[in-house]
């Protein structure tokens, strides 16, 4: 067992669309030894940061968030926090570098929140997947319950795990051709397959009045992990896996790939709860045959 | 300078002027079929101070992804100037673009909903 604690921000999505993202990672966490210690009273992290250099307001919610982590950390001894949501991850990750970056910013933001202690930009935001890739894979390879050999999944990373590059370091691995998510699913067994779309974007919030556009991009993106026999599209994103599903609801059957998180087949993988719909776990289960170890 | 170039720098906090016109965040864009013009003939339109930049569709097809920004040879932030001509829209008076009590909240998920009112409100 590791045995350590990580600051842990939950974000909306994962309590009112997508408990399985979060449930699935506890499943996880329990079976590697990892505590979340949620952050008390987060709140909304804004889902799409103002990119108006004029426009402080829309950062507060996510310093808030932060000040929070920050608290909490000093006193449990950490200065880690740990999201899932690439969006939340994205906007936490975003506004930490530049209050880094921008000392005036800092002040302006300290001087206008005086119900909570100053922020002291301290705290290293990170996606659980770097925690996880921090851990190490093999880490996962030796807790690991059942081989997903077989398994032929394509890795999807969207825009928000890999994009802007400034301020510098919001990318969890090299933007233009990601492979961390594949080296996970290697490390368990899975076959990962050539994805030139992994990194492209799904309509994001084009969902809402233009659903046309989400349509377009995700065909293109289904179809191609359809081309290269993917089982599964594995996501980091609860919007991503909304627009997937749209995308996949208006393709025939046979052109559909299914769409999990990858908190779900890593808990499958370590023997733990998957949150998985019965049916593709059975399909899962299925393609694996022969090779579970329990 | 402009008024719309002045104001399109002071709210991007990005040099239009550095813009070549190589045409590498049309390359890119994922979202070109839906646009009226590419990306960096919007770019164009805003150095010269046209004023129709601010009525065609193209930064409102954009979606934040950042394509073009990545790729920019001149290390321009495009994505945040396609904002800056939707901030520009956005505070004007009576300007809507999105009537929220209209979108159909027991369908869509909160994520979509919170990421639409912060790009198309004030």
């Amino acid at each position: 067992m590791i045995a350590m604690e990580v600051l842990y921000y939950p974000g909306c999505s994962l309590r009112n669309t997508y408990p399985e993202f979060e449930k699935s990672t506890y499943e996880i966490c329990g079976k590697l030894g990892i505590e979340l210690v949620e952050i008390p009273e987060w709140s909304c992290c804004g889902v799409v940061p103002s990119l108006a250099t004029d426009n402080v307001m829309r950062h507060l919610g996510a310093v808030r968030s932060l000040i929070n982590a920050q608290e909490k950390g000093r006193e449990i001894g950490t200065n880690v926090v740990t999201i899932l949501c690439s969006m939340c991850y994205n906007v936490l990750k975003r506004v930490n570098l530049i209050l880094k970056e921008e000392p005036d910013m800092l002040e302006n933001v300290n001087n206008f929140i005086d119900d909570q202690p100053n922020y002291v930009p301290e705290l290293r935001v990170i996606h659980f997947l770097t925690l996880l890739k921090e851990i190490g894979f093999e880490k996962l390879e030796e807790k690991a319950k059942k081989s997903l050999e077989n398994l032929k999944v394509a890795p999807y990373y969207g825009c928000a795990l890999l994009r802007p590059n400034r301020p510098e370091g919001v990318s969890i691995d090299n933007p233009d051709n990601p492979v961390l998510i594949e080296s996970l699913v290697r490390s368990l067994g899975a076959d990962p397959v050539h994805f030139p779309f992994k990194g492209e974007c799904c309509g994001n919030y084009h969902i809402v009045l233009e659903p046309g556009i989400v349509e377009m991009r995700t065909r293109k993106i289904i179809s191609s992990a359809k081309s290269e026999k993917a089982d599964l599209i594995l996501s980091p994103c609860p919007l991503c896996t909304y627009n997937l599903g749209h995308g996949n609801e208006r393709l025939d059957k046979s052109e559909q790939v299914p769409v999990v998180f990858f908190t779900q087949l890593l808990a499958l993988a370590l023997g733990a709860k998957s949150y998985l719909p019965t049916e593709i776990e059975d399909q899962i289960l299925k393609k694996i045959g022969g090779k579970k170890s329990d | 300078m402009s008024e719309i170039v002045e104001r399109v720098m002071e709210i991007s906090g990005q040099n239009l002027y550095s813009c070549y016109q190589c045409g590498n965040c049309s390359a890119g864009c994922m979202f070109t079929d839906e646009m009226d013009i590419l990306p960096h003939q919007v770019i164009a339109l805003a150095q010269n101070g046209d004023k129709s930049v601010l009525d065609i569709n193209t930064p409102w097809i954009c979606a934040s992804c950042f394509i073009c920004s990545v790729r920019c040879p001149r290390g321009l932030d495009v994505t945040t100037i396609m904002e800056a001509l939707r901030e520009i829209k956005i505070r004007e008076r009576n300007f809507i673009k999105i009537d929220l009590r209209k979108v159909d909240i027991e369908k869509l998920p909160q994520i979509a909903i919170t990421a639409a009112a912060q790009k198309f409100t004030w």
